[in-house]
């Protein structure tokens, strides 16, 4: 039986009701905030494990509530919205979003994105590296911590899996499929536009100068690929 | 010297009863009317100038040649400073006549044979000479200095009024600037008619008066791009650049040539000026528009979508992963059950309100009692503390609406005070008739309706601030509303009571006559 919180942010009461009645018995447990507002003052109460937020709702609205969690958190996020414009999309994922879910959606989506947000790839075997460090970047997979310039850099564990997948396979393109289904779980493969905005963050986070990439590299047509040169341990 | 006034000043002389040596224009005269207006000594009649003129002359004579005793030449030279004043302060016929009388007093009184009106030397030829070149040199020379003075300012003042009449136009913005235009253009030129006829609406404004110029008259003037007269009217293209906009007919004594030109030009920026507020009003309102329509959609996405995910959420719950607990089933069922009927709600109330705005609704009117009304719209408003509503309506109280229609207003108006005001909190409703109008209150203590949204409420979707994050509801019950009243050709308006609470008010004819 899995065990976790789960805040759920709308300013609806029939959808948070529904959220409690459908999630409650699946082992996990229901937080309800009515407001932007709200919610982050629950979460600094209590962190949940996994944040369901609304994005039309009154006073600071989905998306600022959204870079305001993320200032203070790595709490997985998935929108919730009734827009399904691409552009909706790539704001809230901006925003730090991990997904977006279109309503209405049927309960096995919504659990299957839940799982993807909170899964986290497994802790490094013999397969991966432990360390990565070529002098101005480093990594640190058990720990998963990324500092650039001897500066702590912070990411959000979908972009650290997917910093970490890149990283395992140095110099060598990888798909989007693969990278989607491997980073966010085996229901995904089309959402081409996540990887477009995970990398563009992880570029802001981890590149010297992000609009000329040297670590992360885009391969057209294809995928992208982590240019690790021999300085991988 | 009938002559000699005959040649030289001939084309000066004014008519009789002209009290201007330029008569041309109008314009001019009136100015000078105003001009002596101001100036008390010119201000007398002409028969009382030409007195003043005979006595000055006497005077002066009498002085010299009864009290001073001085000798012809000292005579000769205060008599010239009389008709230099008289030539400058009036004008050559005054001067004239002056230096008549005093050639004529000079030679009586001071030059040999003394008493007669013989000249026997020739050097009173050129005393009188010398006279009359005064008076007609210097009256000459001030009436000119005068006429550009008046020149001057009649241009200074048409400028003045041409600038005015500019700022008229540029400051208004009112739908209707064109017509306001040719109305200002007609009162601040002082001109009897002004009219506009504007070639791309094809419509004319402002008045040609009883000329029996017609719109078509002025069209014609506009294609043809050739100013023309008739009768009093001048009328003349305007034009915008190369391309004509449209034609101008004015008249009036005050119109000049170049007061027509400069009229012509303002128009034509006028309406310019108006038609790019025309255009920009009208980006403004599809802006709007689209604005609108996309609210619209989000607001009726979100209406229908949100019980339509708790319903999927719900179902999918009960078929993919069935609960073992009776108790979690019930619950996801009765969620099941409460959306449905709230989307049913929703639906009913979208397709109400298509039917209102499309102007499907037909209205079946009868006499109808206003209290039976209400008592079944509080029956219908599913309160469970009925004690909350205050009534006062008068039982005989009777008018003719479509009884069915005010009643599901009614209940709108109720639902949406029991929505917004706090539980049990009264809600007041009054019914009084006025001026053949039916008035009904509906007050609620609740957090009221701000300012900005007080026309706000009653859009489509739209949701009090105050109370957004706790209400349900469609934000359509008040569009309802007012699509219902306004069918019946009444009114809704919303307001702040006294105490705060919100005030919705309605009014409606008491009669069908008024608006079938």
């Amino acid at each position: 039986m899995i065990n976790a919180t789960i805040l759920v942010v709308d300013d609806e009461p029939q959808l948070r009701r529904a959220m409690k009645a459908t999630l409650t018995d699946l082992g996990y447990s229901v937080i309800e905030a009515k407001t932007g507002e709200e919610a982050l003052a629950s979460i600094r109460q209590e962190p949940p494990d996994l944040v369901l937020l609304d994005l039309n709702m009154p006073g600071i609205g989905g998306l600022e509530t959204c870079r305001a969690i993320r200032e203070t958190s790595d709490v997985p996020i998935i929108i919730l919205s009734v827009r399904n414009a691409e552009r909706e999309k790539v704001q809230a994922l901006d925003a730090g979003a991990d997904d977006y879910v279109t309503k209405p959606f049927g309960i096995q989506e919504l659990l299957a994105r839940i799982r993807a947000a909170m899964r986290r790839t497994p802790a490094p075997g013999d397969s991966g590296p432990r360390r990565f460090a070529d002098g101005e970047l480093e990594i640190d997979f058990a720990a998963r911590r990324v500092t650039l310039k001897g500066r702590s850099v912070r990411l959000t564990p979908k972009e650290f899996d997917l910093l970490h997948f890149l990283v395992s396979h140095p110099d060598k393109p990888i798909p989007h499929r693969k990278l989607l289904q491997t980073v966010w779980g085996p229901d995904y493969g089309d959402e081409v536009e996540y990887l477009r905005v995970f990398v563009n963050q992880l570029r802001k986070k981890i590149e010297p100068v992000p609009s000329r990439p040297k670590y992360l590299l885009t391969e057209p047509w294809v995928g992208y690929r982590f240019a690790g040169l021999a300085a991988a341990e | 010297m009938l002559l000699l006034s005959g040649t030289e000043s001939g084309p000066h002389l004014p008519p009789a009863r002209r009290n201007s040596p330029d008569s041309s224009s109008n314009l001019r005269c009136q100015q000078h009317r105003a001009e002596e207006r101001l100036n008390p000594v010119s201000a007398y009649s002409k028969p009382a100038r030409y007195a003043f003129c005979l006595a000055a002359v006497g005077g002066v004579i009498f002085v010299c040649f009864r009290l001073a005793h001085v000798n012809a030449t000292t005579a000769a030279l205060v008599l010239l400073l009389v008709v230099l004043a008289v030539a400058t302060r009036w004008g050559l016929s005054e001067a004239i006549a002056t230096s008549v009388i005093a050639m004529l007093g000079f030679n009586f009184y001071f030059l040999p044979p003394i008493g007669t009106l013989t000249i026997a030397d020739p050097e009173n030829w050129i005393a009188l000479a010398a006279f009359l070149l005064t008076a007609v040199t210097s009256s000459q020379l001030s009436s000119q200095a005068r006429k550009r003075a008046e020149e001057a300012e009649g241009g200074r003042r048409q400028m003045g009024k041409l600038y005015e009449l500019s700022r008229a136009m540029l400051m208004d913005e009112a739908r209707n600037a064109l017509a306001q235009s040719v109305t200002s253009a007609c009162q601040i030129l002082e001109l009897e008619s002004v009219a506009f006829y504007d070639v791309a609406a094809g419509q004319m404004y402002g008045s040609t008066g009883d000329s029996g110029i017609t719109p078509d008259d002025l069209a014609h003037i506009a294609s043809n791009s050739e100013p023309a007269s008739l009768e009093r009217y001048s009328m003349m293209p305007v034009r915008l650049g190369a391309s004509v906009v449209g034609a101008l007919a004015a008249s009036g004594p005050s119109l000049t040539p170049a007061l027509l030109d400069s009229l012509a030009g303002l128009l034509a920026i006028n309406y310019e000026r108006v038609r790019a507020l025309d255009r920009a009003a009208e980006a403004e309102a599809a802006r709007r528009n689209e604005e609108f329509k996309s609210s619209l959609l989000d607001g009726l996405a979100h209406d229908l979508k949100t019980p339509l995910t708790a319903i999927r959420s719900c179902v999918t719950r009960l078929i993919d992963i069935p609960p073992r607990s009776e108790e979690v089933r019930r619950e996801l069922l009765s969620i099941v059950d409460q959306e449905s009927r709230r989307l049913e709600q929703s639906i009913t109330e979208a397709v109400e309100l298509a039917r209102i705005e499309s102007r499907e609704l037909k209205l079946h009117r009868e006499e109808a009692s206003v209290a039976d009304l209400i008592g079944m719209a509080l029956a219908q408003s599913r309160e469970e503390n009925p004690q909350r509503f205050i009534v006062s309506v008068p039982a005989d109280l009777r008018f003719c609406a479509d009884g069915d229609l005010i009643r599901r207003a009614l209940l709108q108006i109720l639902e949406n005070a029991q929505k917004y005001a706090p539980p049990d909190s009264p809600i007041e409703i009054a019914a009084s008739a006025q001026d053949a109008q039916l008035i009904i209150t509906i007050a609620d203590h609740g957090p009221g309706i701000g300012k900005d949204e007080l026309e706000r409420v009653f859009e489509k979707f739209y949701r009090g601030r105050r109370v957004k994050a706790k209400t349900e509801g469609t934000g359509m019950g008040l569009a309802i509303a007012r699509g219902i009243i306004e069918a019946h050709g009444g009114r809704i308006r919303a307001s702040n009571g006294p105490q705060g609470g919100a005030v919705i008010s309605i009014t409606l004819p008491l009669t069908q006559e008024l608006h079938d």
